[in-house]
């Protein structure tokens, strides 16, 4: 196997995990809190949703113009 | 025209100009004036909005989120950080892909790259679209 092919299955797996992730916070009952919550505790403070938008904003700046 | 309307129309307005945008932002060559400026004025329009002194987030927790329900997201990020970390420093660069590399893969043609575009507006919008607004 590649160094290529272990680098990307490495994200896969990744991906995997986060799928996993996603599915466990939404079982009745979970201990592992749902994306969504987390985004909105995060989005409560004025310092968390200006974190955000740098955030996503430097995505984007590095997706389309670099 | 009611105010029903009013909205739709609005709604539908603000879509197309965002596809309009994304087109545009999508098409022109990376590392370019153009490039900065498509992507940079979203940016600081939804700064801007989210600076706002009547940007509060007025929505009640359903339920008190415990600090180590967020754990195993930490434990994922810090997963994602340390291969992307391993990846980028690792040796020849062409034979170890990183989420920049990947991503620049995907988003090789003008359809791919508009679609993208599209999505990081989207997210942007949804950044801001429910500060201010109180909810019952």
């Amino acid at each position: 196997m590649s160094s290529y092919a272990v680098g990307v299955a490495g994200y896969v797996l990744l991906l995997v995990l986060l799928f996993a992730l996603i599915a466990l916070s939404h079982r009745d009952g979970s201990r592992v809190a749902r994306g969504g919550q987390l985004l909105l505790s995060i989005r409560r403070s004025r310092f968390g949703r200006i974190a955000l938008v740098f955030a996503w904003w430097w995505v984007g700046w590095h997706l389309f113009v670099r | 025209m009611t105010r029903v309307r009013r909205r739709q129309l609005l709604i539908a307005a603000a879509l197309l100009a965002a596809a309009i945008w994304a087109w545009f932002g999508s098409g022109v060559r990376t590392f370019t004036r153009p490039a900065e400026v498509l992507t940079f004025v979203p940016g600081l329009v939804v700064l801007v909005l989210t600076l706002r002194p009547s940007a509060e987030l007025h929505r009640p927790p359903k339920t008190a989120l415990r600090r180590t329900s967020a754990l195993p997201w930490v434990g994922l990020a810090g997963l994602i950080l340390v291969w992307e970390l391993t990846e980028l420093f690792s040796q020849p660069r062409a034979g170890h892909p990183t989420m920049s590399s990947i991503s620049n893969a995907l988003l090789s043609t003008r359809v791919t790259r508009f679609l993208g575009y599209l999505v990081w507006l989207a997210v942007g919008w949804m950044l801001v679209r429910d500060l201010g607004r109180r909810h019952e």
